[in-house]
């Protein structure tokens, strides 16, 4: 980058609009005093370049001139890249950032604007993203390196992305322009097909491939499984064919063995069916001649019987008709044992009335005793009463306190004697006891008198706060004491005495020694009360006076009814004794009568049952034997209801036995014939049925399974399964082999990257070596000779120098101040020549080589004007005479807020 | 008596070497199929026979099969037909389709039993799954009738190489049969078989080619036979229509590169051609772009271009190469592929890519 105007307006200390033209010169100086505003055109430059043109913030706003709100305006005009460029930024205030080409006829262009021009710029000078805040110079590695600002001519030590950006163009440096462009169109190769990280891109084609690929295999798998099906669903065509073809085969030689058995099996079904025939006939004839047989026989029986029975009814008879005569004796005797015992019973009846009698005549004794003892008393308990309320009377008229009270009146008269005390207390007491006969008066106090007084009398005066006597012919005494609550205790004592008087007025006395006294004898009249009270309810017990009276009454009621009763007894009172005796006799009387009777009666009971049940069970016997006749008659009957005689019957008996034996023979015959027959025939008929018919379930089934199958192999032959495979075979093998080659390219282009990358790294750290040797050569022509060799870090910082002849490693910091100077700017320029390449750059120096002498400093020049091809140097600085020797140089002076150009011989001057 | 022989159609063929051009030589297979029909009618034949393997599989398409039975029903005279070994007679076989129950003049000779002929007599072999290595023709009786005997049969010959898991008929299986001609198919070049200095058993082989390497496919045989006994004249017309191509170059020098391309650049009929191609030799790296449009103008001309480069070397000019490269880690770059690959071919295409990016060629 090449500057060559820079216009700045509204800027720190430029309020005015001020232009610096660079002229057209390897070197320029910018000279000016102190504070004239060099290093503030060098800021706006950088803010022009490298800041967005919308940042906010504290330091933004410092930009503004002081003490004036304007909006700073910067525009810069720099070659680069082999075109012109003007970038102009406002900041704070209607902001605003543009960027533009000069085109060939001269006019420029707008390339950018706002954001994208601040980001172009950025790019065009190797600069990271400002992320907030205002950049600095170090946010680009060209500004880093290239621009040296006042006082930090040490460049330190290069981090982060800076270090890359610096690594990067030295890097590309390395291999020159050609091998930038080859990098960067391998890197275009690389990245179609792998990520930064060396992962496979999504769109790269092999991944592309790789899906496709996997699709594929997975059609020809399984259009080879559909022909495998095909190949499946044919053998089962084959299987099923040869076993239906088997199973007919077999039918086909059962069929003559089925039909023999079937014939030997309807013979011995005829024979069969004979001998089921055979043998009901058979069993009918024997049935038959065994009926007849059995009835022959009963009716012989049942003749026998007959008569037998017949006899032992008329026996039977006989017996009946004695029992019912011995039957009604019986109940006759028992009759008149009932009567007896009835009798018996009505003696008892005049016993229990003896006994009611005594029982009554027991009350009647009873009731006299009680209403004797209640009336008793009754009259004790009326004594009580009189006493009670004689008592009562003298009680009353005692005129006694209750005990509450009485000690009330106790304390009332107590607080009237402490209140008096206290009184007493409260005056004042004067004794007077004149040895002489005096007379005196008393002015103030008690007694208010006037009293003669006898020699040695004592006379006592008290007063109310003082009391004053007059003596006669002495004069007068006054004594004074304390004055206080006499009033209030007077007045507490008479409210006292009031409600003493107010307390005992019922009881006409106030001492209360009198009141206890009277309160005892009350108290002891009440315990007499208590006591006859006692008595009264003991002698009652539970019952009330008014309940006695009632029982009184109830008991006179009972005695009336008893009178009315037995009124004999209104006379004579029943005789207890008399009547007990009478009872007993009659008891023991009645108790012997009843028991013989009942006796009597008993056994007289027992026989009528007895001939009773005699009775019962002869006519029952009787009953039975004309049963039995009847049910034997009746079955005779039956028997003889053939109407056949007996000689008929015989004959027909004959007859059927003998029809019997023929049928017998008969049945042996079928039998014998049936025996000669083989075993297990109709058995092995049915198992040859069997085997048939799951023969030909069998065929039937095969012939399903048949054409079930030749329907699958034909369904599935339809789908063309042949055609399918070999197009699904032909797309993999189209696709593996497209993916087989981008998986080769794919693996070349990783190859061909990582080795450029690798030899870039192991280039990249070598760095360091040249650009140490660069530093030591430039520095041996500053020194003008060879003062010592760099020792640089990876990331450029100066680690320490070896001098030729001096110890292995010396820090920077034990040379001169001069050499420290020229050690730094040796760096510098070593990295600058590498980092700009073949590219023309500005260089800036802000007052950095202040303690340089003018030989080094004239050797620094002549390097400056070596590369005057290369670079742009621009020195700011405030002694421009240090720098006249320098012939390729022009000078600018900035004084007063305007920018001029010294020529030679002003220079020489100055 | 004149006849037509073919066989081998193999309609419906897989060709997975082919890729996505397989469909377009499965169709080609076809037309080329009409052609022989179509020949027949031209030369007026009596009739046609097709030894075995009409088909590719017993799997193909039903389309295809009713195609093939519309195309031989439309000859004109009688088509005598047996199965092979990839389509043989099997529950589900193309013979069952009834495609072919409306083609009377179509003849299915699904077993071995003679069939008049005009003038004579057919006694057909049909071939069988997987061979037996019987021989099919064994059933036939010497002698016996009147008229021309010719017999049909897929098989391989007796002591030739690649008739393993085959059919296999005698090399005298003619003279032993009786016959005056045994059209044979299942090779799939014509080979012709004398049997005292006249043609008596005859390869056809396949109307279409099926892979590169094969000697002598794409024709049919048109066979005339005056009388019993007499020499057969056999005539084989070409019929097919494909190309298969296979061209080796070998470079040595500067220009061959080029010379070879101008080469593929002329074969005639690009569209029907396959070509394989192979390169060996040294590749000059600044004759990559040769390389490049080379395998454009294979990708792009024919039916089917596929090229082996796996002989190609860059070695004798890598030095040459690296000097003409920038100083710098670039150099060091290829020389670290060129020592670390671990495989020729990736080697190789990665100093191609540094190559070509030294260049500016787009990768």
């Amino acid at each position: 980058m090449i500057l060559r105007r820079v216009s700045v307006r509204g800027f720190r200390c430029f309020r005015e609009p001020i232009e610096l033209v660079l002229p057209d010169a390897p070197v320029v100086v910018l000279a000016g005093p102190n504070g004239a505003g060099k290093s503030t055109l060098l800021e706006a430059v950088v803010r022009c370049l490298l800041d967005n043109h919308n940042v906010t913030g504290d330091a933004v706003q410092a930009l503004r001139p002081w003490g004036a709100d304007l909006a700073p305006e910067i525009e810069v005009e720099f070659e680069h890249g082999g075109h012109a460029w003007r970038a102009r930024k406002r900041f704070l205030d209607r902001p605003f950032s543009t960027l533009e080409r000069r085109a060939a006829d001269g006019r420029w262009s707008a390339v950018a604007e706002n954001r994208g021009a601040d980001e172009r710029l950025r790019e065009l000078l190797a600069a990271e993203e400002i992320k907030r805040g205002l950049a600095k110079q170090t946010h680009s590695s060209l500004l880093r390196v290239l621009v040296t600002p006042q006082g930090r001519l040490p460049l330190g030590s290069l981090s982060g992305p800076l270090l890359e950006q610096v690594r990067e163009a030295l890097g590309a440096s390395l291999a020159g322009e050609a091998g930038r462009k080859a990098e960067k169109r391998l890197r275009e190769v690389y990245e179609r097909w792998f990520t930064d990280a060396g992962k496979e891109r999504k769109a790269s084609p092999v991944r592309r491939l790789r899906d496709a690929a996997e699709k594929a295999r997975e059609r020809a798998a399984d259009a080879v499984k559909a022909m495998n099906e095909i190949e499946a669903f044919r053998a089962q065509v084959k299987t099923a064919a040869r076993e239906l073809e088997a199973a007919q085969a077999a039918l086909a030689k059962l069929r003559p063995e089925l039909e023999a058995a079937g014939t030997a099996e309807a013979e011995w079904k005829r024979l069969k069916q004979e001998e089921r025939l055979a043998e009901a006939e058979q069993r009918a004839a024997s049935t038959s001649l065994q009926a007849l047989e059995k009835a022959v026989a009963e009716i012989g029986r049942l003749r026998k019987e007959l008569a037998e029975r017949r006899q032992k009814k008329v026996e039977a008879e006989k017996g009946t008709q004695e029992a019912e005569v011995a039957e009604a004796a019986a109940r006759k005797k028992l009759e008149e044992a009932e009567a007896d015992y009835r009798a018996a019973r009505s003696r008892e009846e005049e016993l229990r009335q003896l006994e009611r009698r005594l029982e009554a005549g027991r009350e009647w004794q009873a009731i006299a005793r009680e209403q004797e003892s209640l009336r008793g008393l009754l009259a004790r308990v009326g004594e009580i009463g009189g006493e009670i309320e004689k008592l009562r009377g003298r009680i009353a008229a005692l005129q006694a306190p209750e005990r509450t009270t009485l000690d009330r009146v106790r304390k009332l008269a107590a607080e009237i004697a402490r209140l008096d005390g206290r009184i007493d207390a409260a005056l004042v007491h004067a004794e007077f006891v004149p040895e002489i006969a005096a007379g005196v008066t008393v002015l103030e106090g008690e007694p208010r008198a006037t009293r003669r007084l006898e020699p040695g009398e004592v006379f006592e005066v008290a007063g109310e706060g003082k009391v004053e006597i007059e003596i006669a012919g002495v004069g007068r005494f006054r004594a004074r004491g304390p004055a206080g609550d006499l009033t209030a205790l007077r007045a507490q004592r008479s409210e006292a005495a009031e409600r003493l008087a107010g307390l005992t007025a019922p009881f006409g006395a106030s001492d209360p020694g009198v009141l206890e006294q009277r309160l005892r004898e009350r108290e002891r009249l009440e315990a007499e009360i208590e006591k006859l009270e006692t008595e009264r309810i003991t002698r009652l017990g539970e019952r009330s006076e008014d309940g006695v009276e009632r029982r009184l009454e109830e008991l006179a009621a009972r005695r009336a009814e008893l009178a009315a009763e037995y009124p004999e007894w209104k006379s004579a009172a029943p005789d207890l004794e008399a009547a007990e005796a009478e009872v007993e006799a009659l008891r023991k009387t009645v108790g012997r009568e009843l028991e013989e009777a009942e006796r009597r009666r008993r056994e007289r009971q027992e026989l009528a049952v007895r001939k009773q049940v005699e009775h019962a069970e002869r006519r029952s016997e009787l009953e039975k034997l004309e049963n039995e006749i009847e049910e034997k008659q009746k079955r005779l009957a039956e028997l003889e209801s053939d109407g056949l005689s007996e000689d008929q019957r015989s004959e027909e008996l004959r007859k059927r036995k003998l029809r019997w034996e023929d049928l017998t023979r008969k049945l042996e015959e079928t039998k014998r014939k049936l025996g000669e027959l083989p075993a297990g025939i109709e058995e092995r008929a049915a198992e040859l049925r069997e085997r048939a018919a799951e023969l030909e379930r069998t065929v039937r089934e095969k012939e399903r399974a048949r054409m079930n199958a030749e329907a699958d192999l034909g369904a599935a032959l339809r789908r063309a399964p042949y055609e399918v495979y070999a197009e699904a075979e032909e797309e993999r093998n189209a696709v593996e082999r497209e993916l087989a080659a981008a998986e080769r390219e794919a693996e070349a282009v990783r190859l061909a990257w990582q080795c450029l990358a690798q030899a870039k790294q192991a280039a990249l750290g070598d760095l360091a070596g040249p650009v140490a040797e660069e530093a030591a050569g430039l520095l041996e022509r500053i020194a003008g000779r060879r003062l010592a060799d760099f020792e640089l870090g990876g990331d450029f910082a100066v680690a320490g120098l070896r001098p030729p002849e001096g110890p292995p490693k010396v820090p920077v910091e034990e040379f001169s101040g001069g050499e420290q100077e020229q050690i730094h700017l040796a760096v510098r320029l070593a990295l600058a020549r590498i980092l700009t390449g073949r590219e023309r750059h500005l260089v800036v120096l802000d007052d950095v080589l202040l303690n340089t002498d003018d030989e080094r400093l004239g050797r620094i020049f002549e390097l400056i004007e070596e590369w005057s091809g290369r670079v742009q140097l621009l020195i700011l600085t405030c002694h421009p005479e240090r720098y006249r020797t320098l012939g390729a140089a022009r000078f600018l002076e900035l004084a007063g807020n305007r920018i001029h150009e010294v020529e030679a011989a002003d220079r020489a001057a100055g | 008596m004149r006849f037509l022989h073919t066989a081998d159609w193999q309609i419906g063929m897989k060709a997975a070497h082919l890729g996505e051009k397989a469909g377009a030589v499965r169709r080609k297979r076809l037309e080329t199929a009409r052609r022989v029909v179509e020949l027949a009618r031209e030369r007026k034949v009596d009739f046609i026979l097709v030894a075995g393997d009409v088909f590719e599989h017993n799997g193909v398409s039903r389309v295809a099969v009713r195609e093939v039975a519309r195309l031989l029903g439309s000859a004109g005279r009688p088509v005598y037909v047996i199965p092979g070994n990839h389509d043989p007679r099997e529950p589900g076989s193309v013979w069952e389709d009834p495609a072919w129950v409306g083609q009377p003049d179509v003849h299915l000779l699904l077993t071995p039993k003679p069939v008049p002929l005009p003038g004579g007599v057919l006694f057909p072999c049909p071939g069988s799954r997987g061979g037996s290595r019987r021989d099919p023709t064994a059933w036939i009786e010497a002698g016996g009738g009147t008229g021309i005997r010719i017999g049909m049969a897929h098989a391989g010959v007796e002591g030739v190489a690649g008739s393993d898991g085959a059919d296999v008929v005698g090399r005298d299986a003619a003279r032993r049969a009786g016959l005056d001609y045994l059209a044979l198919g299942h090779w799939h070049s014509t080979a012709l078989y004398e049997v005292d200095g006249a043609v008596r058993m005859a390869y056809s082989g396949a109307h279409e080619a099926t892979a590169f390497g094969e000697r002598d496919s794409g024709n049919v045989l048109l066979v005339e036979i005056e009388a019993p006994g007499a020499a057969p004249a056999v005539e084989a017309v070409r019929v097919g229509a494909l190309r298969w191509l296979r061209k080796d170059y070998r470079i040595a020098s500067r220009g061959e590169l080029r010379r070879a391309l101008e080469d593929l650049e002329a074969v005639p009929d690009p569209e029907t051609a396959l070509v394989e191609c192979s390169i060996r030799g040294t590749l000059y790296p600044d004759e990559s772009e040769i390389l490049h449009r080379l395998e454009q103008t294979l990708e792009e001309r024919f039916l089917l271009g596929r090229l082996r480069r796996d002989g190609l070397d860059l070695e004798p000019d890598w030095d040459e190469w690296l000097e003409s490269l920038p100083e710098g880690f670039l150099r060091e770059a290829a020389r670290l592929v060129q020592r670390d690959a671990a495989d020729e071919i990736i080697r190789r295409q990665a100093l191609l890519l540094l190559y070509r990016a030294t260049l500016g060629v787009a990768g």
